[in-house]
């Protein structure tokens, strides 16, 4: 399978920030926020996100970022 | 009046436990305590001949044919007024009832044009019936005053009224109050000048009549008679179908005249609608014949050339080889799909398993994503089952209803009506809206608490009214500690005592009185059966999501789910937005609900359907039109949408689709997301369609062909054409076919077949050996899930908020006449009420800017601008503007926003941030 | 100092009191002047009584004209033309049985203690200390039947409201007296409200209502200012409002006024009125006792029964019961009118025969020629001729004679009467009234004055009167209500007794 280099679109950012805001439990907003992306993310998704994360780390919240730590674990 | 066969028992059902029994003519009878002698003596078999009788209003009494003798009363009683007794025996023939029948028929025969043979209800005339009957032979009475010359309205497009044809008897004025709750008719003047008048004695059309047809289904003559009878001539075939409008999902008996439909009629046997209709279903079909309809596939090589007709196999090959050719070049995942919620379960069934087995990715998803996705995944969490709990009729068990974020007698009218007679019966209403929908004031309906939110509140006023019920102790602890997981509903009683989460708290925040919302929702806890209903006016926001579950939550801390009366219900937008997620068309999720990740369920497909099965969810729509523009992703299969006029940020959509490599659109219409398109399947109407479509309360009802494809192949066999050619062949021999894979693939349809639901009309699911016809109820003993699990549900305002330059917040929805996008009822007659969208705003927002009532204006928004008309309206509170988007040339989506719901991406429709300038003529679309 | 009493009902200022009133004031200075209601004799008014040491000194028919010499004479102490005597001894009054009508026209209707001093209120306060159901079981015992009309026993009516069980109970009183020739209801409005309010209040207590009406027609309007001003003052006593006499439990009352339809009277049709829909029947089941105004529990009487209630808790039901015949118990209001020398109000115990009323009291016909016809019970009553003036007047000897008691009206007709045109008139009377809801009432009425003036025109005599005969028949059994039911019973009778009447004028002369 190819997969298409092209950049990821900004509003990931956006929308996993929005995520970890949104959970029902702030304390666990980071698993909480993993679970959803495992759940309705695509894997393309994930890793631009975290291609995202990278280049521009400001853009995300703490919790995306652990979110993303914790689903590489998986 | 109907020429269908089903027998009229004359009054209305008794809901008594308690029987009776009596004797007819001789026959004993048992009864339900409160039957009509009337109904007695048809269910007995023996008919008492009536004019003004029929099962779908209370008995009135004033024909005076239906008179009976009762053995030891005196006089001769009318059945229909006369409830049954133990006892009771009744003579429904004697050669004194004769007589008097034949009185009275001679009377009403000498105010009646004798025209029968040339009358268009000649052969469907209860009048003419009923002359039968009794054996009228003669009129003995000299012509003397009469009726003869009353003049005919034929004001509404659809249906005449002539007046000279009326016997007076108020089925019509009975009709449109008890049946249709408008009560815009009525009898006006007395005695012989008793005349049926709509509103103030103004034409139809000006009155407060909303053509829902029951007046006309009412009549017994032929003086509210449909003009496309009175044009084609009585029907001589029926066909029992589905409507293809509203998530409501009526049952219609269409009426044809060898292959021309001249009527619909609504179904009194439909679970749905149970004989009734609104406009749009009732006469509004006229879309399926337009000259617009597009009967042949076409194909260009670019967007930029003109339209080529093909042949099926042309355009079948064409769009396969294209495709298969972006998947060999940018990856398999490059191109997707969309299923329609306008199409049959079978449809959108064939179209998802072309998409995951013939494209071979998850890349599918459904229009449902725009409005309802937030109820499949809220009341998922909470119940374990994303669909609404009840079915309609609970409503009539319901003693206060809360309706939150719909608008019910616009957009779901015929269980608006519904609704209307409980409210009529003294149930209290609780409307949850920033707008004076209609609901809040009407003849005979007044909500006694209105709680007029500022547009994306609703979670914080839903926490709030959860506070009061738990701060103020009114939590049905029983239920809660039988049916609900303990640890959620700790941390959630936990997490909505907080201060924060007071309605005093709140106030400034939600723009509602804090009083307001403690008695609001110390009447909801109070109430022995307290039912919701809601819209789009829930699920399209930001927190669209957290909304069902403060929803969900609220009904199950108060015991408010399992039984009729009480529930969750949302009301669904398009006829078949249940069907289409229920038949696998979100991404994550195969048919049935269930994971794409579920390894055993999985597997279950790959058998199946002999292709493998990804486990990883597909893009959503949004991530669809996002990854378009990053060039990602390169080809879209469109079932039956109009994304470029219907999702958000139009500017946003077209540059999604202007970036593709293939778009395939499958509709009647050459529509405007077809601008962008290279191949255009014509698609059928629901008139040519054999398959079924599962409406907001889970009822899968079937859509039989009224006629046969006027494109030359059903939707299904189109995309097993596509797949085939693509190398994955596919071929089913019917829409039967189909939905026995469906009900093998799927546990809660397993019980589902076509053969079941001619034999019973229509099951709701589950449906399965537990439930072999079906579920209309849900959550009864315990909840799908097993307990019910509360959702902590923390109140995070939408980053949409008003600013200096955009002050105002536009929401938006839809008014009776008109349909979504308008593809179908703007090519109907139906442009009569609603020729143009425009914008409500409140007098202080209008003034402040020099706009006046009527006048163009431009709203504009941080995603761009569009022009409408203004309309002043109370309606709306100052700081509000709604309108609709059933136009495109107004096209109200260019101005709403990407922001979208955090769990489901369901776009905030009904939050953007505004401003509006008055504009001049000249600028004005055309 | 003298004291004129002079009448203030519509009937008596129809005919001048008012002015009288105004001319006597003037040239009788110091003289002071009560305003009353009537005492029933209309053939007397305007009949102005003086206080004299032996009681009450009457004028009677006194015109403005009059009002100086009738002056003169009083102060003079001198006698008049118009002098009728003592009012009390005038025969015709002493000779009635006055229940309903005992304080009629004694003081000013709204004088309040006047009512109390003249025996007012001790039944409200009796009923106000009895337990409910002993006030039920005192009407029960009355025989009291409605005056309405149809002569339903009270006693069940207000034992079926009083058992229903519901969140309101309502009293509806029918005061749309729409009968041609009747005219009690109006007279006790005018000239003893407070007797009405009594008996609702006692009728509220008994069942269990909070809430009364009183529908007064349209073309009362001094009735219903009357009535207003008496509840007003009812109120403010305590005798109505929410601690009737202090007992604890409330009623009220308001008044509403009638639609100006004769059928509003049919009590069904009244109830949509009273909820503010047009004046249309409803069929029954459910009756008003158990599904009412509102859908609630709703005793709905005439004014006259309601009244009555007064004397039955007032002076016990067993006295009441002692008077009148059979079944038809208590005093009837009979009300003479038409062509009577002494029209006005005759209370009786049941029972007196009709010639005794229009002979007697009623002094024959006021054109001096023979009584031909006399119709009873309104204009849809049957009519009966000369030769049956011997019937009792109650309910039941009525009946049998082919009549109709009804609400007391009594219509005397002489021999110039064309009694064709009076069948033709209960046709159009029907046809004019018809709320226009049932079929045999809203075609009928219309096709019944077609045939009568066919039946009279003469060209198919048999086939015209077999057609009105059917009419009559599909009208009587076919109606939903009363108003289309009982118009063939004056067109019948008068089709019996006075046939000759429809042979047209050529063919007699023939």
């Amino acid at each position: 399978m190819t997969t298409d280099t092209a950049a990821p679109h900004p509003r990931l950012a956006k929308m996993a920030n929005q995520i970890a805001a949104s959970v029902p439990d702030a304390a666990r907003s980071a698993e909480q926020t993993a679970a959803h992306l495992h759940a309705f993310w695509t894997p393309q998704m994930i890793a631009d996100l975290r291609l995202a994360a990278g280049t521009d780390p400001e853009r995300l919240r703490a919790d995306v970022h652990r979110a993303l730590a914790l689903l590489r674990r998986d | 009046m109907t020429a269908l066969d089903d027998r009229d028992l004359g009054t209305p059902a008794s809901g008594a436990r308690r029987t009776v029994a009596l004797s007819v003519d001789g026959i004993a009878v048992e009864v339900p305590a409160g039957t009509s002698v009337m109904r007695a003596a048809a269910l007995a078999g023996l008919p008492v001949p009536k004019l003004c009788a029929t099962d779908s209003l209370e008995a009135f009494g004033s024909c005076r044919l239906c008179l009976v003798e009762v053995d030891g009363r005196k006089g001769t009683p009318a059945s229909c007024t006369t409830p049954c007794e133990d006892g009771m025996a009744v003579r429904t023939q004697t050669p004194r009832l004769e007589r008097l029948r034949r009185l009275v028929m001679e009377l009403y025969i000498s105010d009646h044009p004798l025209d029968c043979l040339t009358c268009p209800a000649n052969g469907d005339c209860e009048l003419q019936d009923m002359a039968g009957v009794v054996g009228l032979r003669e009129v003995r009475y000299a012509l003397g005053a009469n009726h003869l010359d009353a003049p005919t309205d034929g004001s509404n497009p659809y249906f005449s009224f002539d007046a000279s044809k009326c016997i007076a008897c108020s089925r019509c004025v009975r009709a449109c109050g008890e049946v249709q709750g408008t009560f815009a008719l009525t009898i006006s003047g007395r005695g012989f000048d008793s005349k049926v008048s709509a509103g103030a004695d103004v034409p139809f059309l000006e009155s407060e009549c909303v053509s829902c047809g029951a007046c006309v289904q009412a009549c017994p003559t032929s003086t509210l008679q449909e003009k496309s009878v009175i044009e084609l001539g009585i029907p001589t075939r029926q066909v029992r179908t589905t409507c293809a409008y509203c998530g409501v999902g009526c049952s219609f008996v269409a009426e044809l005249r060898g292959s021309e439909l001249v009527r619909m009629v609504p179904d009194k046997a439909g679970g749905a609608n149970a004989g009734h209709s609104c406009v749009k279903g009732r006469f509004a079909w006229g879309y399926a014949s337009h000259p617009d309809r597009v009967l042949a596939p076409l194909v260009r090589e670019s967007i930029d050339e003109e339209w080529q007709e093909a042949t099926w196999d042309e355009a079948i090959g064409f769009a396969a080889r294209r495709l298969r050719q972006i998947q060999a070049e940018h990856g398999v995942d490059a191109i997707g799909g969309i299923t329609s919620s306008r199409c049959t379960n079978e449809e959108v069934f064939v179209v998802q398993k072309m998409i995951r087995a013939a494209f071979g990715t998850n890349n599918v998803d459904t229009c449902a994503r725009v409005c309802h996705s937030p109820t499949g995944y809220g009341l998922k969490r909470a119940f374990g089952t994303s669909a609404g709990t009840q079915d309609f009729a609970s409503v009539d068990d319901a003693d206060l209803v809360m309706v939150i974020g719909a608008n019910p007698t616009d957009a779901h009218p015929v269980f608006a009506s519904r609704l209307k007679r409980r409210l009529r019966q003294g149930a209290q209403l609780v409307v949850i809206d920033p707008r004076r929908i209609d609901l809040v004031r009407m003849p005979h309906v007044q909500a006694e608490h209105h709680l007029q939110l500022r547009p994306g509140t609703n979670v914080a006023v839903m926490n709030a009214i959860s506070h009061v019920v738990v701060a103020e102790n009114l939590v049905d602890r029983a239920f809660v500690a039988d049916r609900c997981d303990p640890m959620s509903f700790g941390a959630w009683e936990e997490f909505i005592r907080l201060p924060e989460n007071s309605p005093e708290a709140l106030e400034a925040e939600t723009g509602v009185p804090a009083t307001q919302i403690r008695s609001a929702a110390r009447a909801y806890a109070a109430a022995p059966n307290a039912a919701i209903y809601y819209g789009l006016g829930v699920t399209e926001h930001s927190q669209g999501s957290t909304m069902v579950m403060a929803i969900a939550n609220l009904a199950m801390v108060t015991g408010n789910i399992g039984r009729a009366g009480v529930g969750v219900n949302p009301l669904r937008g398009q006829n078949n937005v249940q069907g289409a997620c229920d038949m696998g068309s979100f991404p994550h999720e195969l048919s049935g609900y269930r994971h794409v990740s579920d390894d055993s369920v999985r597997s279950l497909f790959e058998d199946a359907w002999g292709a493998p099965m990804r486990a990883e969810p597909g893009l959503r729509i949004p991530n669809m039109l996002d990854s378009a523009t990053t060039g990602a992703f390169r080809a879209l299969f469109i079932q039956g949408e109009d994304i470029a006029q219907s999702d958000p940020n139009t500017q946003h959509v077209e540059a999604a689709l202007r970036a593709m490599d293939l778009v395939i659109v499958q509709d009647l219409f050459l529509n405007q997301t077809a601008r962008f398109a290279h191949v255009f399947l014509p698609g059928t109407s629901f008139l040519e369609k054999d398959g079924t479509f599962t409406n907001a309360e889970r009822r899968i009802n079937r859509v039989r062909p009224v006629m046969p494809s006027r494109t030359g192949k059903t939707e299904w066999e189109v995309a097993c054409a596509l797949a085939t050619a693509m190398g994955y062949p596919m071929a089913y021999a019917s829409g039967a076919e189909i939905m026995d894979e469906i009900a093998r693939l799927t546990p809660t349809f397993a019980g589902v077949s076509f053969d079941l639901l001619d034999r019973v009309g229509s099951v709701q699911w589950p449906c399965n050996a537990e439930a072999p016809v079906g579920t209309p109820i849900m959550h009864g003993e315990a909840f799908t899930r097993g307990l019910g699990n509360f959702v902590t549900t923390p109140y995070v305002p939408t980053d949409e908020r008003t600013t200096r330059r955009y002050p105002l917040l536009l929401t938006t929805g839809r008014v009776l006449t008109q349909y979504n996008v308008g593809a179908q009822t703007r090519r109907t007659a139906n442009t009569t009420w609603h020729a143009e969208d425009v914008l409500d705003m409140h007098e202080a927002d209008a003034l402040v800017r020099g706009i006046a009532d009527g006048s163009w204006v431009e709203i504009s928004s941080r995603v761009g601008a569009t022009m409408l008309r203004a309309r002043i309206s109370d309606d709306v509170p100052a700081g509000v503007v709604y309108t609709t988007f059933h136009y495109p040339v107004s096209g109200a989506n260019v101005v709403t926003t990407d922001n979208s719901d955090w769990a489901t991406n369901c776009p905030e429709y009904k939050v953007t941030a505004v401003e509006v300038a008055p504009r001049s003529v000249a600028g004005a679309p055309t | 100092m003298t004291t004129l009493f002079i009448p203030r009902d519509s009937a008596a200022r129809s005919v001048g009191a008012d002015e009288v009133a105004v001319r006597l004031a003037a040239l009788l200075p110091g003289s002071t002047i009560v305003r009353t209601g009537s005492r029933g004799a209309m053939w007397l008014e305007p009949l102005v009584e003086v206080d004299t040491p032996g009681g009450r000194r009457g004028y009677g028919q006194v015109t403005p004209d009059d009002a100086e010499s009738v002056a003169a004479a009083i102060s003079a102490g001198t006698g008049h033309a118009l002098e009728v005597g003592l009012v009390d001894d005038l025969p015709w009054l002493a000779d009635q049985h006055r229940l309903l009508f005992a304080r009629s026209g004694l003081a000013d209707p709204l004088d309040a203690d006047a009512y109390v001093a003249l025996g007012g209120l001790r039944a409200l306060r009796a009923a106000s200390a009895m337990d409910p159901l002993e006030v039920v079981a005192a009407v029960e015992a009355s025989g009291l039947r409605g005056r309405g009309g149809a002569g339903f026993p009270a006693g069940i009516k207000w034992r079926t409201v009083a058992a229903a069980e519901a969140d309101r109970k309502y009293v509806c009183i029918n005061a749309d007296e729409g009968d041609s020739g009747t005219f009690a209801d109006r007279l006790l409005m005018e000239g003893d409200p407070f007797a009405l309010i009594e008996g609702a209040a006692i009728a509220g207590l008994a069942v269990g209502a909070t809430q009364g009406y009183a529908y007064i027609r349209s073309e009362y309007p001094d009735a219903v200012a009357t009535m207003r001003d008496a509840v007003a003052e009812a109120r403010d006593r305590g005798w109505l409002g929410p601690s009737v006499l202090g007992s604890g439990r409330g009623f009220d009352l308001a008044v509403r006024v009638g639609a100006g339809s004769y059928v509003c009277g049919e009590e069904t049709a009244m109830l949509e009125s009273l909820e503010g829909r047009r004046g249309m029947v409803r069929a029954k089941p459910p009756i008003p006792a158990l599904a009412g105004l509102h859908g609630r529990p709703t005793l709905v009487h005439n004014v006259l029964t309601l009244a009555s209630v007064v004397s039955i808790l007032g002076d016990g039901a067993d006295a009441y019961a002692a008077l009148g015949r059979d079944r038809s118990r208590g005093t009837q209001v009979f009300q003479l009118a038409g062509n009577i020398a002494r029209g006005g109000i005759v209370e009786l115990p049941f029972g007196p025969t009709l010639r005794e009323l229009v002979e007697g009291y009623g002094g024959g016909t006021r054109s001096g020629r023979p009584v031909r016809a006399v119709q009873l019970g309104g204009p849809l009553g049957a009519y009966l001729p000369a030769s049956r003036l011997d019937v009792a007047m109650d309910y039941e000897s009525v009946a049998e004679a082919g009549g109709m008691l009804g609400h007391g009206g009594i219509v005397v007709f002489d021999d110039t009467v064309d009694m064709a045109e009076q069948a033709r008139f209960a046709m159009e009377f029907c046809a004019e009234e018809s709320c226009g809801k049932c079929t045999p009432c809203r075609i009928g009425a219309v096709r019944g004055v077609e045939v009568v003036d066919r039946l009279r025109a003469g060209d198919d005599p048999d086939g015209d009167r077999a057609v009105l005969l059917d009419l009559c028949e599909v009208m009587r059994d076919g109606s939903l209500c009363a108003m289309g039911g009982l118009t063939p019973q004056p067109v019948l009778s008068a089709l019996e007794h006075f046939g000759e009447d429809f042979i047209p004028r050529t063919a007699v002369g023939a």
